[in-house]
């Protein structure tokens, strides 16, 4: 007879193994105890707290009017609520540097997949002891981070949605570029990782607020299409929504396409160094 | 004889991190290049926003580039001489690593003291924060002088102090709980990240939570400003307390840390991270 | 610090004394549920491993002691607690003649420690730098130096990769690298915990042979710890068993294999494919022409058993000792007491 079940346990075993991975990961940092989360989570709850305060004394003494101040505050609690999203980062690196990459080889599953599944699940504790708080929490904060219409929202989740992809890309991109060329250096591959997010994907600080006509020209490069692009669309500043998510989709592409290059050009390079 | 000693090891440390330069250029330059390029690149971010607004929080663009210029240094001499995860405590704590501080038959403050001195591999952020700082000082008008030199120095030495002290006190949390608190270190840093935003204009609650629990005020924005004369609240006086205190708090909680470390030891053991 | 010339051996008799040392272990039980591991956060389950239950030994000075036992009887710990590393929870630890913990940094001066999954020497540098390094932090002088260091050389055979990068060595450099790093200082007291794992037959041989020409020429008191049976046999004359922290045997290896018995594999080639019955040895199996039997030869002598065997039958005998490592398992499911 078939059932959802049947359906589930026979049609679809990768689904299942993905599963699978996504909460073994999901539950990993929890055995670590309580610290774990009072740490990370904690200290990114209060820098999100200082961040907006800061970013309130920064315009009251500006004299930037209100409006401005309203759009960077909410930017910046979306991107704090969806920190991991925008700004994606895989354990790739890492289990090159442990060794322990080679695993992934191993399965019959795809190796980006395994990352993505991996990276989705650890998404899942951050997603419960600090985005839903801080979101639940934006109205004491001062910070109205409600959609201006369904439209906005439905763009939005597929602009994030493109951006993650691309993130995943970027990071593969990274870790495959770094690994083999410059011999395992995970040191360095975190280190560029943090400065694209420091300045040049606007994660941290909006690019619209960089002066010289630097913002303007940072929009068009892959990394804005990571965090700048979904954040801007959602606050409302994006200036040309069409153009915007062309081109998030033009670059996703061709991160992909890279990714995919990497990886399968250096194969037998990655395996040895993947332990 | 200690100071011989701490002399001699440094010696050592630093010979080896002129043969790391020599013997493997290609990584040392992508080390030391990025290592200064991230830092670098978190100052640039306010600092556009510093010109983008005319200044920040009452500081002109070029004191906001001496503040930003100070915190360079800061996290140029941490570089320096707390390389090898011993600024990130919590990752030598939590991987099982003191077992090899430990053997050492040395002080354990000496080990932590000596063992990440990178003079050369570390220099690219205190280069740049030198270089930063020069520049904005030759901007500002009737401030710099020997006593000024001299304060700036002491200044950025109490400021390390604080930056290490409350790096190392939630790294002692690692002691308790290796797995959970090895990256506690890696998260307080990241609020460092703060420390190059002006504090004026901010609320008490805030200013005052970032000059005392989380003194992330202290590693930039309060020394620039009692450095500058910006405010007569602020003075180096109050830093060096603050930085007596820091240190106090640090020795007792890391040293009641070790003495747990020793009755009940480390279960797990990584190598990763250690001496390289 | 002033520079020591240790070409002096220790003046002590016994090197490390255990008085009924006992070490407990909190360990936190985890649940593979989301729930569960929820839960755990706020209320983990708790429970306490015995690692070492009051135990006492002596090692006198120039003494190999070989000390073994099954995955978590309490090797490691013990040799943690010899070493400074760990304070025991009650009785004591004094080890040439000073309490490992609280006079750790002159104790460290006299002991040299090597774990063999972990490394002391530097990733990024050649290991004539991580030399060096030792040489300033443990304040070797020159002449000590220089006479160690060509010494262990030669005989660690390391000429070939002294000036190679430590990430670059094999499995087997790197251990007698290790190894040469942990003896640089000339200790008085060697404490090694599995320092042969991973290495293959040749690398064991020539680690083996070192140690017992350094034990013999500076009377240096050596604690290996090891898996491997065969090995500890070969290096040391006293061996103590460990099971669930507590001694189930302390004397040498010939006692020991008296005490596991005589059991031996006789393999008969016999004219037929049919195996022989034979009074006091125990059939296994056959190939061919070829019978294996079990035997306990202290209670029934091989020749005695071959006796019962027509001569025109026999075609070639065969005897096998099982494997020290097979008798030792023995040991420990049988669980035999202790003495010496």
């Amino acid at each position: 007879m078939v059932t959802t079940k049947t359906v589930w346990n026979h049609s679809m075993p990768n689904l299942r193994a993905h599963a699978r991975l996504i909460r073994l990961e999901a539950t990993s940092p929890m055995s670590g105890g309580i610290l774990y989360f009072l740490g990370g989570y904690f200290v990114r709850f209060v820098r999100t707290l200082l961040l907006l305060s800061i970013w309130r004394a920064v315009f009251a003494q500006a004299g930037d009017g209100t409006a401005s101040l309203d759009e960077v505050l909410r930017y910046t609690l979306v991107a704090a609520i969806l920190w991991q999203q925008v700004d994606v980062q895989t354990t790739a690196s890492v289990t090159f540097w442990e060794g322990t990459a080679s695993s992934r080889f191993l399965r019959p599953l795809s190796v980006f997949g395994q990352y993505i599944s991996e990276t989705i699940g650890r998404w899942v504790p951050g997603l419960i002891f600090l985005s839903i708080p801080l979101a639940l929490l934006s109205p004491v904060l001062g910070v109205d981070i409600m959609p201006t219409s369904s439209t906005t929202l439905f763009l939005f989740m597929v602009s994030l949605l493109i951006g993650i992809l691309s993130g995943f890309a970027m990071d593969f991109i990274l870790t495959g570029y770094i690994m083999v060329y410059l011999g395992n250096a995970n040191y360095i591959a975190s280190q560029i990782r943090a400065a694209f997010t420091m300045l040049l994907s606007g994660a941290l600080i909006p690019l619209h607020l960089l002066p010289f006509g630097i913002g303007q020209a940072l929009q068009w490069l892959p990394f804005a299409t990571m965090a700048s692009a979904p954040l801007s669309l959602y606050v409302g500043i994006a200036e040309d929504v069409g153009r915007m998510l062309l081109l998030q989709v033009s670059w996703c592409i061709l991160l992909w396409l890279a990714a995919v290059y990497v990886w399968k050009k250096n194969r037998q390079r990655l395996v040895v160094l993947g332990g | 004889m200690v100071a011989r000693r701490i002399i001699g090891l440094w010696s050592v440390y630093g010979r080896m991190d002129v043969m790391w330069l020599l013997k493997d250029f290609n990584n040392f330059a992508l080390y030391t290049v990025t290592d200064a390029a991230i830092n670098v690149a978190s100052v640039a971010g306010i600092w556009l926003i510093a010109a983008r607004f005319n200044g920040i929080g009452g500081m002109g663009i070029y004191q906001v580039l001496f503040m930003l210029g100070y915190s360079l240094m800061v996290n140029g001499l941490i570089s320096t001489f707390f390389s090898f995860n011993v600024y990130f405590i919590s990752r030598i704590i939590g991987r099982g690593q003191m077992d090899h501080v430990l053997i050492m038959p040395q002080p354990v403050w000496v080990t932590l003291l000596t063992e990440g001195f990178t003079p050369v591999s570390g220099s690219g952020v205190l280069l740049s924060g030198i270089g930063v700082t020069t520049f904005a000082l030759s901007r500002i008008d009737n401030l710099v002088s020997v006593p000024f030199v001299i304060a700036l120095v002491g200044c950025i030495g109490l400021s390390v102090i604080i930056s290490l002290s409350f790096s190392f006190m939630w790294g002692s949390l690692a002691f308790y709980s290796p797995v959970g608190a090895e990256e506690v270190c890696t998260s307080a840093g990241s609020l460092s990240w703060l420390s190059g935003f002006p504090l004026n204009g901010l609320e008490s609650v805030s200013k005052y939570v970032m000059l005392s629990v989380l003194p992330i005020g202290l590693y930039a924005w309060f020394p620039s400003m009692a450095l500058m004369g910006l405010s007569s609240s602020l003075n180096i006086a109050l830093l060096a307390f603050i930085a007596l205190a820091y240190l106090s708090l640090v020795l007792f909680f890391f040293t009641r840390g070790l003495k747990h470390y020793v009755k009940n030891g480390s279960y797990r053991y990584l190598d990763r991270g250690h001496r390289r | 610090m002033s520079r020591m010339d240790r070409t002096d051996t220790s003046t002590e008799v016994t090197a490390v004394r255990l008085d009924s040392v006992t070490k407990v272990f909190s360990q936190k039980t985890r649940s593979d549920t989301v729930l569960g591991a929820l839960k755990g956060m706020l209320k983990p389950a708790v429970r306490t491993v015995r690692a070492l239950d009051a135990v006492s030994f002596t090692v006198e000075s120039g003494e190999i002691l070989a000390y073994a036992g099954p995955n978590g009887a309490g090797k490691s710990t013990t040799i943690r607690l010899i070493s400074g590393l760990l304070g025991p929870d009650s009785g004591k630890v004094s080890a040439l003649s000073m309490d490992p913990v609280r006079n750790r940094v002159k104790y460290m001066q006299r002991t040299g420690v090597l774990f063999g999954q972990r490394t002391e020497l530097w990733w990024d540098q050649p290991v004539i730098t991580s030399f060096d390094w030792k040489r300033v932090v443990w304040n070797i002088s020159e002449q000590s130096y220089w006479r160690m260091r060509n010494e262990l050389v030669d005989l660690l055979d390391m000429s070939a990769f002294l000036n190679t990068h430590v990430r670059e060595l094999s499995l087997g450099q790197r251990m007698r690298a290790d190894m040469a790093m942990a003896l640089l200082h000339e200790p008085n007291l060697l404490l090694l915990d599995e320092p042969t794992i991973g290495m293959d037959v040749l690398a064991k041989r020539q680690i083996i042979g070192f140690l017992k020409d350094l034990n013999r020429r500076r009377n240096m008191t050596i604690i290996v710890t090891s898996h491997d049976m065969d090995d500890l046999m070969e290096i040391a004359g006293r061996i103590i068993l460990l099971d669930k922290g507590r001694i189930t045997y302390d004397g040498d290896f010939n006692r020991l294999r008296g005490l596991i018995g005589g059991q031996r594999t006789l393999i008969l080639t016999t004219n037929s494919s049919k195996p022989l019955e034979l009074e006091g040895a125990v059939y296994e199996r056959s190939e061919d022409n070829r019978h294996w039997y079990k035997v306990d030869a202290e209670r029934n002598p091989i020749a005695s058993i071959l006796q019962r065997v027509p001569p025109e039958a026999l075609i070639d005998v065969e005897t096998l000792r099982p494997p020290f490592e097979q008798q030792i398992a023995e040991l420990y499911r049988n669980n035999l007491g202790s003495s010496r």
